[in-house]
C-alpha cells in the first residue's frame, strides 16, 4: 500500500470511529439485542417444568427424581385449583395406583410436554414393577458437534445485520452528505484521484467491519457462552465479501438518494425487512414456504447462515463457496447499477 | 516567463444557457487578481474551468504556461482552492485535516502544517475539531487547506461572505500575508470595497463577458466621475446646479448631495458661494466614486437572482 493510500485509509477510519451515532448501530445496537434476546431464551431447551405434586407411592418418587420436572409439593387439596389459578402449568395427584394429572390448555406447549413426561415415567415405574429388562433404549443426542443453543444462532446472525447496516447506512449517508455539502468537489481540485480516495474509504469500511466481527464474537463468547469454532482463513473472507456487498448496496442508495432523509428511509426499507426475512432472529425453519423462497434471494441470508457455518460450526472456507460467490456477484450487480445512477456534485 | 494564468477566448455552455461566451485575460504572478460580477455572470463556471472541475467548449486555459485540458491534475498541484460555501470532513481536527490534504499532494513536513496554521492564524486551533469552529475560523480552515502544499496560485471563491466585519478584516490580512508570501491570488467577491482594497487589479464579469479589466484605481478614473460632495446648508438650488463641475444634485433631509466631476474644481467654489450667500456650512463630506459605483454602472441595477 502506497503511504498515501494508507494516509487517506486511517484518516478515515479516524472519522468511522469518531462517529459514535453510528458506531452505536454498529456495535451497542447488536450488543443490546444479544442481552435482550440472550435473556429471554437463556434457558430454552434444558428448562425443566414446573409441576405441583400431591400424594405418595412409587410413581410420586419417581417423579420427584426425575431430571424433566421442577416439582412443588403441595396439599392434596389444592393441586387442581393451583392449575386454574395459572401457578403451574400442570399438576399430579398420585393415590395409591391411580394418579390424575391436570393440566391447563394455556400452557399448551408445557402441557403437551407435561403429558409425556408424566407418561414416560409412568411407563418406566410399570416397568420397573414387572423386574423385566427394557425392551428398547432410547438415547438422545444432539446432532451439533456440541450443544448448540439459540445464543450460538442469534450471535452470527446479529453479525451479519450489524455488518449489513454500518455498511449501508454509512457509505449512504455519507456519500449523500459530502455531495450535497461539495466534499467531492473539494477533493476533485487536488491530483489525489478521487477513484484512490474511494479505495481507501472501502478498505477503512472493511477494516471497520473486521474489528467489528471480532468484537461482537468476542462479547458473545466471554458474556453468553457463545460456542466459538473459528476458523478464521473463512471467517476473514467472509467477513469481508459480506461488507462488500453491504457498501455496493449502500453506495447504491447513495446514488438514488438526494438528501439524507431520503437515503435513511430507503436505507431502512431495505435492510430492516431483510434482516428478519433473512432469519437473523429466528430460524425460518417453521416458516412458510414461500419467505423461505424469499430468503434465498437476500444476501443478508447467506452471510448470516455462511457466519453460523464458520464461527460457530468451524467449518472451513470450502463450505461458504456458494455464500461467497452471491455475496461477490451482487456487489458487482448492484455497483454496476449504482454507476449509473451516481453523480460526484449536488444536481444545481 | 509564462503568466501564472491565461485564458484566451473560453466558452462554455450549458444547454441553452451560455454561461461563458468568449473570456480572454492574463493574471501576472503574484498579484492579487479580482473577479466581480452579479450572480450568474460566469464567474464561477470560469473559476471552476481554470481550476480543472470542468472543461471549456471551446477556448485555451493554462495555468504557469501548462494547459489545464486534458490533464487537470498536473496543474492542479501548482494550484490551492478555497470553494465557495467550504465544508469539511467531519470527526478531524485542523492538524489532523491539514495533514490529509498534504498528503494528497506528497509526503507531510510537520513545520509546513505549523507556518500554515501561523499564516491564517489558527495556531490555537490545530487540535480542535473543524465543526466546532466559528464561521470566520472555518473560513480560515478552508484557506489554509488551499495553502498546505505551497502553491503558486491560490484561488478564493467570495472568502469573507457571511462573515461579521472583524472577520473580514482579519481575513483580509490573511490574504495580503499569501500575497508577501509572493503567491497568485485569483479572489472573487461580492464587496467592492473588498475588491478596492485588496486587489492589484479587477475584472467585472456580466453576462458571460468581461466587460472591464484594470486597476481599482484606473477603473474609477475611468468612470469620469470626480465624486460626491455632500454637506447641510440653506444653499439655493439653481446657485448651486451652476456651480463648476456639478453633474447632479439632490436635497436629502436639509441637506445636499453633489455629484461632481472634479471636487477640486467644484469644492473651492461651493466654499465661495456660501461666504457670498453667508450661508453656515454645518458639515461637509467629500466621498470619490468607487468601484461600486463602475460596477453599478457597468451591470446595471436591475435586481437578479
Amino acid at each position: 500500500m502506497s503511504g498515501r493510500l494508507a494516509a487517506v485509509v486511517v484518516a478515515n477510519l479516524r472519522m468511522l470511529l469518531r462517529n459514535k451515532g453510528a458506531l452505536f448501530f454498529s456495535l451497542a445496537l447488536p450488543i443490546l439485542f444479544m442481552v435482550i434476546f440472550g435473556l429471554i431464551f437463556a434457558n430454552a431447551g434444558n428448562q425443566k417444568l414446573d409441576v405441583g405434586l400431591a400424594g405418595s407411592g412409587p410413581l410420586a418418587v419417581a417423579l420427584e427424581h426425575t431430571n424433566a420436572l421442577a416439582v412443588h409439593r403441595l396439599p392434596l387439596a389444592a393441586a387442581e385449583q393451583k392449575v386454574k389459578d395459572g401457578r403451574y402449568p400442570g399438576s399430579i395427584v398420585v393415590k395409591g395406583r391411580a394418579a390424575t394429572l391436570y393440566y391447563s390448555n394455556t400452557y399448551a406447549a408445557q402441557a403437551a410436554m407435561l403429558r409425556g413426561v408424566v407418561q414416560g415415567v409412568a411407563d418406566g415405574v410399570n416397568l420397573a414393577a414387572t423386574h423385566q429388562p427394557a425392551l428398547v433404549a432410547v438415547d438422545a443426542r444432539s446432532v451439533d458437534s456440541s450443544e448448540l443453543r439459540y445464543i450460538d444462532f442469534l450471535v452470527p446472525g446479529l453479525l451479519a445485520m450489524a455488518l449489513s447496516q454500518s455498511a449501508v447506512f454509512g457509505v449512504a449517508g455519507t456519500l449523500v452528505s459530502w455531495r450535497e455539502r461539495g466534499i467531492f468537489r473539494r477533493l476533485k481540485v487536488t491530483p489525489l484521484p478521487i477513484a484512490e480516495f474511494s479505495v481507501a474509504r472501502v478498505i477503512s469500511h472493511l477494516l471497520l467491519a473486521l474489528v467489528q466481527a471480532a468484537i461482537l464474537l468476542a462479547v458473545g463468547w466471554a458474556f453468553f457462552g457463545v460456542h466459538l469454532g473459528i476458523d478464521i482463513t473463512a471467517l476473514v473472507p467472509l467477513v469481508v465479501a459480506g461488507a462488500l456487498c453491504f457498501i455496493a448496496i449502500g453506495f447504491l442508495v447513495g446514488a438514488v438518494s438526494r438528501t439524507q432523509d431520503a437515503a435513511a428511509a430507503i436505507g431502512n426499507v431495505i435492510t430492516l425487512p431483510m434482516v428478519f426475512l433473512a432469519g437473523v432472529f429466528f430460524p425460518l425453519t417453521t416458516a412458510p414456504g414461500w419467505l423461505r423462497e424469499v430468503a434465498k434471494f437476500l444476501p443478508l441470508t447467506y452471510l448470516a447462515n455462511g457466519l453460523r457455518d464458520v464461527a460457530i460450526r468451524g467449518h472451513a472456507i470450502g463450505s461458504t463457496l456458494t455464500d461467497l460467490a452471491v455475496l461477490l456477484g451482487v456487489t458487482v450487480a448492484i455497483g454496476l447499477i449504482s454507476l449509473r445512477f451516481f453523480r460526484w456534485e449536488a444536481a444545481v | 516567463m509564462s503568466s501564472a494564468i491565461e485564458l484566451v477566448d473560453v466558452r462554455k455552455s450549458f444547454g441553452e444557457v451560455h454561461a461563458v461566451r468568449g473570456v480572454s485575460f492574463e493574471v501576472e504572478r503574484g498579484e492579487v487578481f479580482g473577479i466581480v460580477g452579479p450572480n450568474g455572470a460566469g464567474k464561477t463556471t470560469t473559476l471552476e474551468m481554470i481550476e480543472g472541475l470542468r472543461e471549456s467548449d471551446a477556448g485555451e486555459i493554462r495555468i504557469l504556461g501548462e494547459p489545464v485540458w486534458p490533464h487537470p491534475e498536473r496543474v492542479q498541484r501548482q494550484i490551492g482552492v478555497q470553494l465557495q460555501n467550504s465544508a469539511f470532513f467531519d470527526f478531524l481536527s485542523t492538524q489532523e485535516l491539514l495533514e490529509l490534504f498534504a498528503r494528497f499532494y506528497g509526503p507531510v513536513a510537520p513545520e509546513r502544517i505549523a507556518a500554515v496554521l501561523e499564516t491564517v492564524g489558527l495556531e490555537g486551533k490545530a487540535r480542535a475539531r473543524v465543526n466546532e469552529l466559528s464561521g470566520g475560523q472555518q473560513q480560515r480552515v478552508a484557506i489554509a487547506l488551499a495553502l498546505v502544499h505551497e502553491p503558486e496560485l491560490v484561488f478564493l471563491d467570495e472568502p469573507t461572505t457571511g462573515l461579521d466585519p472583524q472577520a473580514r478584516r482579519n481575513l483580509w490580512d490573511v490574504v495580503r500575508a499569501i500575497e508577501s508570501e509572493g503567491r497568485t491570488v485569483i479572489l472573487t467577491t461580492h464587496y467592492m470595497e473588498e475588491a478596492e482594497e485588496l486587489c492589484d487589479r479587477v475584472a467585472i464579469m456580466d453576462g458571460g463577458t468581461i466587460v472591464a479589466l484594470d486597476t481599482p484605481r484606473k477603473l474609477v478614473h475611468a468612470l469620469g466621475r470626480g465624486g460626491w460632495i455632500a454637506f447641510e446648508g440653506g444653499l439655493d438650488r439653481a446657485a448651486l446646479g451652476a456651480l463648476a463641475g456639478v453633474r447632479e444634485l439632490r436635497a436629502r433631509d436639509g441637506s445636499w448631495e453633489l455629484e461632481t466631476e472634479s471636487v477640486k474644481a467644484t469644492l473651492p467654489a461651493l466654499l465661495a458661494l456660501a461666504e457670498r450667500e453667508g450661508s453656515d456650512i454645518g458639515w461637509l463630506t467629500v466621498k470619490r466614486s468607487s468601484l461600486e459605483d463602475v460596477f453599478l454602472e457597468l451591470t446595471g441595477t436591475e435586481y437578479r437572482e
